[in-house]
Order: structure tokens, then C-alpha cells, then sequence
């Protein structure tokens, strides 16, 4: 529990965590966390983004290391070929394939949502791989109950996608270094990811709902696909045309 | 002094709680924890703990001293001793209403 709460901490905003991570951190090695920290941790972390207050700005940071087109550009590539496997897959066994094309999906938004939330403390986007792998063998672990109980399996795959959307359109909502235009393609894809994992979180009660909402499901489904590949390309494009890598805390 | 209070929130009631462990001194954050668990009884959760720090910081009732260590004390400022003198005597206020309206019955 207090690994877990150690790297909750990480969630916080990066002006809260430049004001209070270190004696946040040093409170926790004290003491013994429980689950109900850890649920509490979560509502403090929903707080902090939700009401900031003033001052955090105020604190310095030590020297961090910036981060490279190598970190950044790997967590893709592993997500697509986790996504291609799934792929390639469907024809052999339709249940693998479904998991490795979910598992994939963090790798895909997760890391983006962490860098741009994070931009200016850019050097511990490296965090962004270690969540998306948790969460892909979460997913993984997931395999047993999934193939016991799937109303559980989808719950579970639905909640965690809604919470990606959420944090896609909290991410982009505030200045975080990000064009624009990138901002509002984000907020997009957030509502529309969100909004079409809701409608899908539907069919686990009432599966007649989702049948006569198909074809606005095929073009959710489409909306969302689209608005990802240009934001991640955007965010690709921007990455090239800035600089060679992104800026330190110092440099921002 | 209301508009303190209201723009507190949920986290009021672990602010006052903060406010009476910081009343006989400065103290850091598991300190503050352990202390208000004692006089209380209440377990504040981290979170919950620097939820309430950060607010009480900005409006000026709490400040930092230098880190021991990692570790950083928190006192009371004036306004915050104002403030918790205002917010205990309205309590008491009300609690001694609420007994006598008991006592009545």
C-alpha cells in the first residue's frame, strides 16, 4: 500500500508537488497506509486539481533531467505492437486478442495525458511508462476474472477508460504547455472517449439500449479514433517543430 | 472571518482540527496526525491532512518554518489564533444551546 500511495503522489499537480511532494513523501514513510489512505490520497488528488490554491507557484524545484524523443517515441511503439499482436491475433483466439488490444490502449493515452499535464516538470514523464504497465497488467491480471465473470471484466475495462477520458479533458481544461488547438482536440477526444465508454457501460444492464444505439456507436467509435491519431500527430509535430527536447522546470 | 470559513469547505472541519494541534505549538504533518488522533480521535487521512494545510496556508491562518529535514513544521499565525478563538467560542456557543435544549426535553 504505501508503494501504491507513493506513486499516487505523483498524480498530484506539478505546482503541489513542488510545494508539498517532499513532506507529503516523508509523512508516508511514517506511517502505515492503509486503503482508506489510499482512497484518501485519490480524493485529494481530484481536490488538488480541482480547487488550486495560491501560492503553490511560489516554491522552487531541484534540477531535473529532461526528457528525450527516446522516452517519449518508445511508449507508442510498444503500444502499437502490443496493438498490432492483438490484431493479428483476432483470427487465432478472439479472447487474446481482445486483451491485447485493451492492454494497448493506456500506452496509447496515458503517457500523453502525463506529459502534457506535466510539461513543465517534463522529467518525470518517465513515470507516465512505469502507469501505463501497471495498468496494463492490471488488465492482464484481469484475464482470470474476465473469463469467469465478464459483467466484472467489462465494469472494470469501462471505469477505466471513462477515468482516462475524464483526465484527458482535466489535463487539457488548464494552460499546460500545449498549443491551443492540441488543448481543444484533447478535450474532444476526452468527451468523446468518455461519453462512448459511458454508453458502452450501458449494455452491461440494459444490452438492447446498445443495439438500437449502434450506429451512433460505429460513429463515436470512428470520432474517437480520428481525434486521437491527430492529436497524437499533433503533439508528434509540435514535439519536432519545438525543440529537441522538452524543457526543464529551469528553462520553462 | 465567515467567508474563511465557508470558502473551507469540506475540509473545515480537519482545518479546525489542525488549528487546535498547532494552539501549544508548531508541529509537522504526521505529528499534527498523531496529536489530533489523541484529542480527537479522528484519523486524518493524508490527503485529507494536506487538503486542509494547503488551504490554511493560503489564507494566511497557518505558515511553514524551515524543514527539519524532510520534514516541515507548521505554526499558527495571528490570524489564525483569531481564528480559531472565533471558531471554538461560536462552537461552544452552540453546544451549550444544543445541552440546555436537551436538558429541557
Amino acid at each position: 500500500m504505501n508503494l501504491i500511495a507513493r506513486i499516487l503522489v505523483n498524480l498530484y499537480p506539478p505546482e503541489w508537488q513542488d510545494r508539498y511532494q517532499d513532506e507529503f513523501l516523508a509523512v508516508l514513510e511514517q506511517k502505515s497506509i492503509d486503503i482508506q489512505d489510499v482512497v484518501d490520497i485519490i480524493v485529494g488528488i481530484f481536490d488538488a486539481y480541482l480547487n488550486p490554491q495560491k501560492g503553490w507557484e511560489m516554491n522552487t524545484t531541484p534540477e531535473r533531467k529532461p526528457v528525450t524523443y527516446f522516452t517519449l517515441g518508445s511508449i507508442p511503439l510498444v503500444s502499437t505492437i502490443l496493438f498490432l499482436l492483438g490484431v493479428l491475433s483476432i483470427q487465432s483466439d478472439a479472447a487474446a486478442s481482445i486483451l491485447f488490444v485493451l492492454a494497448a490502449l493506456p500506452y496509447f493515452i496515458l503517457p500523453f495525458v502525463l506529459a502534457a499535464n506535466k510539461q513543465r516538470r517534463i522529467a518525470i514523464a518517465w513515470q507516465a511508462p512505469v502507469i501505463a504497465i501497471g495498468i496494463d497488467l492490471l488488465l492482464l491480471l484481469l484475464t482470470g476474472p474476465i473469463s469467469m465473470n465478464r459483467w466484472v471484466a467489462s465494469l472494470v475495462f469501462q471505469t477505466i477508460y471513462v477515468t482516462v477520458g475524464i483526465a484527458l479533458i482535466l489535463a487539457n481544461i488548464k494552460d499546460n504547455g500545449l498549443p491551443r488547438p492540441l488543448s481543444i482536440l484533447g478535450i474532444t477526444l476526452g468527451a468523446v472517449w468518455a461519453f462512448y465508454h459511458c454508453v458502452l457501460m450501458m449494455n452491461l444492464r440494459s444490452p438492447h439500449v446498445v443495439d438500437t444505439l449502434s450506429p451512433m456507436l460505429g460513429l463515436l467509435a470512428v470520432l474517437m479514433l480520428t481525434f486521437q491519431f491527430t492529436w497524437m500527430l499533433g503533439i508528434f509535430i509540435w514535439l519536432i517543430i519545438r525543440k529537441r527536447t522538452l524543457p526543464t522546470i529551469e528553462q520553462a | 472571518m465567515s467567508r474563511e470559513k465557508d470558502d473551507l469547505g469540506r475540509y473545515h472541519s480537519p482545518a479546525l482540527l489542525i488549528l487546535v494541534s498547532l494552539a501549544n505549538g508548531s508541529k509537522h504533518g504526521y505529528a499534527m496526525m498523531e496529536d489530533i488522533e489523541d484529542i480527537s480521535g479522528v484519523k486524518l487521512g493524508p490527503g485529507t491532512l494536506y487538503g486542509a494545510i494547503s488551504r490554511l496556508e493560503s489564507r494566511g491562518l497557518i505558515v511553514p518554518l524551515d524543514a527539519d529535514t524532510r520534514r516541515r513544521p507548521y505554526a499558527l499565525t495571528g490570524e489564525g489564533r483569531r481564528f480559531l478563538q472565533t471558531e471554538l467560542d461560536r462552537m461552544q456557543s452552540w453546544s451549550a444551546e444544543g445541552l440546555q435544549r436537551l436538558a429541557n426535553t
